[in-house]
C-alpha cells in the first residue's frame, strides 16, 4: 500500500471525521437530525486504521479504534478502498448492522454530505459569515488531527518529528475556535490545554485570516510581521509543527 | 559594579513607517525580510523595527527615528563600530581607485599575508563572499583531499543555508542532499568514536563552531579535553577537521577561538566580523591540505573586489592595535555582571552562557521563554536592542556610556515586567 493512500485513510478517518463532533452542534438542520439518534458505526480496514463514530442523546463522539458496543461494522479491503469511498466511488462492505443500511445510506449520508459541503468552501460560501466560521474550525480541526498521521508516514515529517522536543503549542483565534496540541519526540497528541498551560502560543487575529491560513492562502512569514498572526514562548516548536503542517495538502484536498 | 538605583522611565518607541515599508515590501518580496533578518524570530514582532536608516558607532538608528544601543551588531559583522573612521578612510581610498575589475586587486595578497600572519594555523587564505561560500568549499577541499565521501556535522550546529548545512525536512531540501551527513553531537567523544566505527575510512571531515552556540538553548563551551580528544581522533583517522568560526571569528580570539581551547583545525572559515560589515569571507588552512583546494574549481563573481578586502585589512589591524578582543570580552563581562545584578534584585535569575563577547542570555524563572521575550523586547522598545532567540554581539564601540544606558534601560524594563 502506498504512502499516499495510507496518510489519506489516516487523515480521512482519524482527522476529517472527528469534524462531526463539531457539525452537529454547529449546523441546525443536522443537530435536529441527529438529536434521537443512539447508534455508534465502526470504519475498519483490514490490516490498517479503525475509527468510531457515535451518536447518542444529539451529541457525536468520534475516536480512534472502537466503542464497547458497535452497532454498525463497515469494512474496506484496503486504505485505498476507504479513499475510495470517501471520494464517492466505492461502497464500504458492511460486516455488523445489515438492518442499519437504509439509515446509512439515507439518513447517515445527511451528515457526510453536509461535512463535505462545509469542507469544500467556494470563494462564494466563504462570503457568508456562518459558513466561514464553520469552514474554518473543521479547517483546524482536521489540520491538528491530520498532524500525528502525516509524522507517521511522511518521510519528511517523520524527521521532523524526531526533532521534536517536550512542549505543547495552543493555537487560538481570537474570537473563534482553538487547539491544544502536546509533543515530544516522535509524539504529537491532540488536546485540552490554554494560553497559561502552553509553552507556545500562536494567535491568529481574526476567523478571516485563519480561515486563509489553514486553507494556505496567508503566507506565514508576512502575517508574524504584519501582527496578523503572533507567536510567543518556545517557538522553535512552531517551526517544526509548521514543517508537518506544510506536508497536509501533498495528501489531502 | 555598582547597580543603578536611580528610578529612570523611558518612553517606548513604535515603528510607524517600519510597518509602511513592510506593507509595501511583502508584496513585491519573498516573506518581506528573509533569512536571519527577517522579522518572524522577533517576539514580540511589534518591539523590533524592521528597517534601519543609519548608524555610527556602537548604535542604529531606525527609519522612524528610534536609536538603540545595537547588541546585534548586523548578527555578527559589526565589530569595530559602524562609520569606524579609520576603517572608512581606507575603504574611501579604495574606492576612488578600483572595486571589482578585470584581474585581482593588490591588497589581496596583503589581505592574505595579514591572516597567515595572525591566524596560527594559517598558511594560505581564500576568499570569498559569504560564510557559506567557505564552508561549502571547505567540505569539497576536504572530499578532495581524502578522497571520501561523509561529512560530520554536530546537532544544532549552524554552518550556513545551502542543501547540506539543513535536515532535508526543509523547504527545498532532499533526502538526497544530506546522503553523505552524519549528525554527531556536541561534546560527546563516545558518539564521534561510534560514529567513525561504523563509517571507517569513509569520513571526509568534521564541521563545528568552535563553542556550541545554538540559537534558543544555552550555549555550551567544550569540555575539557574534548577539542584535545577530537583532534587527536581526527589526525588517527585522516579525517580534516573544519572549525566554523563565521560566527565567532575575531571576537574570540584574534589568533583563532582554537587558540583559547587548545587544539589545531586543518581547515578555518571566516566572515562576518572579519571586515567591520564589508562582504568578504576566507577559508583558511595548512599547507598539508592546499595543493587538494587548490584543485577545488570555485569562484563568484564579485570575489575579487578590493574594497571588502581593504576593509578586512584594516579592520584586523584595528582590533590588533587597539586589543580589540579584550575590549569586548571586559565590556561583555561588564554587562553580564550588571545585567544578572539587576535581575536578582528584581527577584529574576538571568542565565548567561557563551563567550562574554558574544554571550546568549536566558531568564530561567520562566522555561517557555516568554517572560524573557517580554524582557528583551521591553530593553528593544527602549533603545537597547536585545533578541530573545540569538546570542548577542559585543564590539569595540560600546562605551561605558552604552553600559550605564543599558543597564538603566533593563532596569526599567524589568519593572515593566510587573505592570
Amino acid at each position: 500500500m502506498s504512502i499516499e493512500e495510507k496518510i489519506k485513510a489516516g487523515v480521512n478517518l482519524y482527522a476529517v471525521i472527528k469534524n462531526i463532533e463539531q457539525l452537529v452542534i454547529l449546523d441546525p438542520e443536522i443537530k435536529e437530525l441527529v438529536k434521537n439518534w443512539n447508534i455508534s458505526i465502526e470504519f475498519r480496514v483490514k490490516n490498517g486504521p479503525v475509527a468510531s463514530v457515535r451518536f447518542k442523546d444529539g451529541s457525536c463522539d468520534v475516536k480512534r479504534g472502537k466503542f464497547d458496543k458497535t452497532n454498525v461494522v463497515l469494512f474496506f479491503m484496503s486504505e485505498a478502498h476507504l479513499n475510495k469511498m470517501f471520494d464517492g466511488n466505492a461502497n464500504p462492505i458492511p460486516l455488523k448492522g445489515f438492518t442499519k443500511l437504509g439509515f446509512l445510506d439515507k439518513e447517515f449520508s445527511k451528515v457526510t454530505d453536509k461535512l463535505e459541503y462545509y469542507l469544500k468552501p467556494t470563494p462564494e460560501l466563504l462570503e457568508d459569515s456562518n459558513y466561514l466560521k464553520i469552514n474554518t474550525i473543521f479547517t483546524l480541526t482536521t489540520a491538528v488531527n491530520a498532524l500525528p498521521v502525516i509524522m507517521e508516514f511522511d518521510p519528511k515529517a517523520k524527521l521532523t518529528g524526531s526533532h521534536l522536543t517536550k512542549g505543547s503549542l495552543f493555537i487560538n483565534v481570537e474570537n473563534g475556535p482553538n487547539a491544544f496540541i502536546n509533543t515530544d519526540t516522535n509524539y504529537i497528541e491532540v488536546t485540552e490545554g490554554n494560553s497559561e498551560t502552553a509553552t507556545c502560543e500562536m494567535i491568529i487575529k481574526d476567523i478571516s485570516i485563519a480561515n486563509k491560513f489553514f486553507s494556505g492562502g496567508v503566507d506565514i512569514f508576512s502575517a508574524l510581521a504584519k501582527q496578523d498572526i503572533k507567536i510567543v514562548g518556545q517557538t522553535y516548536l512552531l517551526d517544526n509543527i509548521g514543517l508537518i503542517l506544510d506536508r497536509i495538502p501533498i495528501y489531502v484536498n | 559594579m555598582e547597580v543603578i538605583k536611580t528610578k529612570k522611565t523611558f518612553k517606548k518607541f513604535d515603528y510607524k513607517k517600519s510597518n509602511k515599508l513592510f506593507e509595501r515590501a511583502v508584496e513585491v518580496i519573498p516573506n518581506g525580510i528573509y533569512g536571519h533578518f527577517s522579522p518572524a524570530p522577533l517576539v514580540p514582532v511589534s518591539a523590533y523595527p524592521f528597517y534601519i536608516e543609519s548608524a555610527e558607532g556602537s548604535k542604529i538608528t531606525d527609519v522612524d527615528g528610534n536609536e538603540f544601543i545595537d547588541y546585534m551588531c548586523g548578527y555578527g559583522p559589526m565589530v569595530a563600530g559602524y562609520k569606524n573612521q579609520q576603517i572608512e578612510k581606507a575603504v574611501l581610498e579604495q574606492y576612488k581607485k578600483v572595486d571589482t575589475a578585470t584581474g585581482a586587486p593588490e591588497v589581496m595578497v596583503e589581505l592574505a599575508e595579514e591572516l597567515v600572519n595572525t591566524i596560527t594555523i594559517a598558511d594560505w587564505a581564500f576568499f570569498a563572499k559569504n560564510g557559506n561560500d567557505v564552508t561549502s568549499y571547505a567540505l569539497m577541499a576536504t572530499r578532495e583531499h581524502t578522497q571520501r565521501k561523509k561529512i560530520i556535522r554536530l546537532k544544532g550546529g549552524y554552518h550556513g543555508t545551502h542543501p547540506w548545512t539543513q535536515s532535508p525536512d526543509h523547504p527545498g531540501i532532499m533526502f538526497d542532499d544530506a546522503e553523505n551527513i552524519i549528525m554527531g553531537k556536541w561534546n560527546d567523544i563516545d558518539d564521534l568514536k561510534r560514529i567513525i566505527k561504523e563509517n571507517k575510512n569513509k569520513i571526509a571531515g568534521l564541521i563545528s563552531s568552535p563553542y556550541h552556540h545554538t540559537i534558543f538553548f544555552d550555549n555550551e563551551m567544550p569540555d575539557d579535553g574534548y577539542w584535545q580528544e577530537v583532534e587527536k581522533i581526527c589526525k588517527e583517522e585522516g579525517i580534516v577537521l573544519i572549525i566554523d568560526e563565521v560566527r565567532t571569528g575575531f571576537r574570540i580570539n584574534i589568533n583563532g577561538a582554537n587558540e583559547t581551547f587548545g587544539f589545531k583545525p586543518d581547515l578555518i572559515c571566516y566572515s562576518k566580523a572579519m571586515a567591520n560589515g564589508y562582504p568578504i569571507s576566507a577559508l583558511v588552512g595548512t599547507n598539508e591540505i592546499k595543493s587538494s583546494v587548490s584543485k577545488v574549481f570555485y569562484t563568484g563573481s564579485f570575489w575579487f573586489s578590493a574594497v571588502p578586502m581593504v576593509a578586512s585589512l584594516e579592520t584586523i589591524k584595528y582590533l590588533k592595535a587597539n586589543n580589540g578582543v579584550e575590549k569586548m570580552h571586559q565590556y561583555g563581562k561588564k554587562m553580564e555582571d550588571g545585567l544578572v545584578q539587576l535581575a536578582n534584585k528584581h527577584g529574576y535569575d538571568l542565565k548567561v552562557t557563551g563567550h562574554p563577547a558574544m554571550p546568549y542570555y536566558r531568564i530561567t524563572d520562566d522555561p517557555t521563554l516568554k517572560l524573557h521575550q517580554r524582557w528583551c523586547a521591553e530593553c528593544t522598545q527602549r533603545g537597547a536592542y536585545f533578541t530573545s532567540h540569538h546570542n548577542w554581539f559585543m564590539s569595540t564601540a560600546h562605551t561605558e556610556e552604552d553600559l550605564k544606558l543599558t543597564l538603566d534601560i533593563a532596569d526599567d524594563a524589568f519593572n515593566a515586567l510587573k505592570l
